[in-house]
């Protein structure tokens, strides 16, 4: 079990690490703000993305099923 | 092992909360500094509510003596800090006295991001007499950070039909997706950002008009769509301009009570003249009137000229354009094609000769190339046109706007009016006549409509008064091209004024494209009357009425589903209880808040690509971001569609939510998803 809290703490500080790279500002009025400085950057935010639109069309589903 | 494991854990979570202490640090809105793959430092500058005007940074350099030019590579540089005093740094290498130095060149920025490099050989000028150029160069010229962000919800009222409203820069708009029975529909704008203080004007599908104040705070833009008779009229002729003048013509008329003649000079009591006419000019200059407005500006730049008419019961209506006045006094025409013949004279060297016929594209070239207007159209045969092109078959595949106006008079309505007036006809055989009060009334309609067809090449497409859509014949197309903000800005204005609707649908390239839908387009629609019979109908039966309603509004398909009869696209068995709205209200706010990490990511990407001057790119990223917004005001529609019927929320209601979630899932992500695959 502590070698998966390990191995937890090791993916997650290698995640924030990596973000710290692109990185995320939050404006006076709320609203998030990315910042990209270079291309690798620009990839890795476009594949965020895209599970960002993955988690958009479960939410629909589930919106959607909670109507029936 | 299990403590080396234990300290290893704890250094990672120090190093995970130093981490984090990192992100919190540059979340404050403070400049911070991060390192790039190349090592490079990276300054990130954070939105600042600060706003800068006038020079930036300025230098000067190549050194000279005002009496002899003396040459010595000398770079005097003038930070920002230092650039608003009248100091100047002094520099080495300087044998003369100060007084004979001088500079052939000097390089300033304005805050604004525009730069300019000036001198020559010859320019041997003082630093602060270069310093006073960019001075006056950078006045007025601020930086634009955008410092505040809000929301804008457009709320439309008595309205049985979709709205849309939309800011005058085009900048901003948004549409409704469902019309309440109760006659009021509404769609939110999202992301609105700019310089504290800034007015916004919105105009609203119905006609209507309304501002706000970017000033942080979520505002409502309301539109009476019940009250238009209530507006004064008001229509703007095509801006004349030339070299610094410009003239911009128009008609207003009062339609309730008369047209007020004080009230422009009550608001703006240092304008210059009198009337019931407001004209903003753009330049920080307003003046009061009637038409034609007349002013000369003092400087070149694009100016967005607002006109302003109240009518004694209290309404005002509002009308803008655009005008560019360049910097060497030529006269910009629009690219409109509303060919006139003109006579242009020419100069013969053995004798004097007769002018000759040549076809304008529009009367502002016949204008500006000094001829004398003859007649409307083409010239007849043996007249000169004013392009030529050469036989290369490059193929271009074009759009050509022709304009037509329709003139006449309605006796009924003007009588009274021109028993004690003057009826003119003008030239172009258009009336108008002039009122008693002074207010001209315009008896013309003109309408606009655009065709395509292939040129053999750009320049025939050119000297057609055409705009290249893409290259290649029509109906080959290489690329879809994305109408910009101005396109679709004039092409709402010109739809509107004709009592159209703008759509987005595709063309028969299969582009996403605003097309304008004019009433006589919507003959094949089922009509109101029609809808209303079979709304009836149904209800006498007992049933419910559903109607489904393609992209144009046309009625496509109309369901009577009765008692006990199941709709079979929405499996719809039970009315949601409380804590189940409740848990779909939850839902919508994860689903807003999802979208707006998506958005946040694309803008990231965009403005990446546009720092590094790929704006093709970033353009494209752009369009995702705005079907990201269009889809956030979705979530806003549903969620006031579940609070606005949260005590009588039945079946229906269940279907029209469900409805709205499918478009977006079905719709919008696809569109999302298409915009970030296009090439």
């Amino acid at each position: 079990m502590k070698k998966i809290y390990f191995a937890l703490a090791i993916l997650l500080t290698v995640s924030v690490l990596m973000s710290g790279c692109t990185q995320t500002d939050t404006t006076d009025s709320g609203e998030e703000k990315v910042t990209v400085t270079n291309s690798d950057e620009a990839n890795q935010t476009l594949n965020d993305a895209s599970v960002d639109i993955t988690g958009i069309d479960n939410t629909l589903s589930d919106l959607d099923d909670s109507l029936e | 092992m299990k403590t080396a494991y234990a300290k290893l854990s704890i250094v990672l979570i120090l190093l995970l909360i130093s981490t984090i202490a990192f992100a919190e640090t540059s979340a404050t809105g403070t400049t911070s500094v991060t390192t790039s793959s190349s090592g490079t430092a990276v300054a990130v500058i954070s939105s600042t509510s600060e706003v800068k005007c006038g020079v930036n940074s300025f230098s000067v350099y190549d050194e000279c003596s005002m009496d002899s030019s003396a040459d010595s590579n000398v770079l005097v540089n003038i930070t920002a800090d230092t650039a608003d005093s009248s100091a100047i740094v002094s520099t080495t290498n300087i044998a003369t006295s100060e007084s004979e130095i001088g500079y052939r060149y000097a390089k300033w920025s304005c805050y604004d991001g525009t730069a300019s490099d000036e001198g020559g050989e010859t320019s041997c000028k003082s630093s602060s007499t270069w310093k006073d150029y960019a001075t006056r160069d950078c006045e007025n010229k601020c930086s634009s950070i955008p410092n505040v962000k809000e929301s804008v919800k457009c709320v439309f009222r008595n309205t049985e039909t979709k709205q849309e409203c939309y800011d005058s820069s085009g900048k901003y708009s948004c549409s409704t997706s469902t019309v309440s029975s109760t006659g009021e529909s509404t769609c939110l704008i999202d992301g609105i950002s700019g310089t504290k203080g800034t007015m916004l004007t919105w105009k609203s599908s119905c006609g209507e008009y309304a501002y706000t104040t970017i000033d942080g705070e979520n505002e409502y833009a309301k539109f009476d769509c019940g009250q238009g008779n209530s507006y004064p009229t008001l229509d703007l002729h095509q801006i004349k301009a030339e070299g610094y003048y410009v003239s911009q013509n128009g008609v207003t008329f009062p339609v309730c009570g008369e047209l007020d003649e004080t009230w422009c000079l009550e608001e703006n009591p240092n304008a210059e003249g009198d009337g019931a006419i407001e004209f903003q000019w753009g330049d920080g200059l307003v003046t009061c009137g009637w038409f034609a407005g007349e002013h000369t500006y003092q400087r070149e730049g694009k100016y967005r000229i607002e006109v302003r008419s109240k009518n004694t019961c209290g309404f005002v209506s509002s009308r803008d354009a655009f005008v560019s006045v360049p910097d060497n006094g030529e006269t910009i025409c629009e690219d409109i094609y509303s060919p006139v013949c003109g006579s242009l004279a020419v100069a013969c060297i053995r004798a004097p000769c007769d002018p000759i016929k040549v076809t304008y594209s529009n009367k502002c070239e016949l204008e500006k190339a000094g001829a004398k207007y003859i007649s409307s159209g083409k010239c007849e045969d043996g007249s000169t046109d004013t392009c030529a092109c050469t036989m290369e078959y490059a193929p271009v595949c074009a759009v050509r706007t022709t304009c037509e106006s329709n003139c006449y008079v309605d006796v009924e309505e003007t009588t009274q009016e021109t028993s004690t007036s003057e009826i003119v006809i003008t030239a172009e055989g258009n009336y108008t006549v002039k009122t008693a009060t002074g207010a001209t009334i315009s008896m013309c309609e003109s309408s606009c409509y655009e065709q395509k067809q292939t040129y053999s090449n750009e320049c025939s497409a050119r000297c057609d008064g055409a705009k290249v859509v893409y290259n290649g014949e029509c109906g080959n197309p290489v690329e879809c091209e994305k109408q910009d903000y101005e396109q679709v800005r004039q092409l709402k204005d010109r739809c509107y004024a004709s009592d159209g609707r703008i759509i987005e649908k595709e063309d028969e390239q299969g582009c996403e494209q605003y097309h304008c839908i004019l009433p006589t387009d919507e003959q094949e629609c089922t009509t109101q009357e029609d809808i209303v019979e079979k709304v009836a109908s149904c209800e006498n039966e007992g049933g419910k009425f559903y109607g489904r309603f393609d992209e144009q509004g046309c009625l496509v398909t109309a369901e009577c589903v009765r008692e006990g009869q199941q709709d079979q696209n929405y499996e719809v068995t039970e009315v949601p209880d409380a804590s189940r709205l409740l848990e779909i209200a939850l839902k919508l706010e994860d689903l807003k808040m999802e979208f707006g990490k998506l958005k946040a990511k694309i803008a990231g990407i965009a403005e990446y690509y546009r720092n590094e001057g790929d704006t093709n790119t970033a353009d494209k990223f752009d369009v995702v971001v705005e079907i990201i917004t269009a889809a956030q005001e979705d979530v806003e529609i549903i969620k006031d569609m579940i609070s606005q019927n949260i005590d009588n929320f039945d079946l229906e209601m269940v279907r029209e939510v469900k409805e709205a979630i499918r478009k977006i899932k079905e719709e919008r992500i696809k569109e999302i998803v298409k915009a970030i695959l296009s090439s």
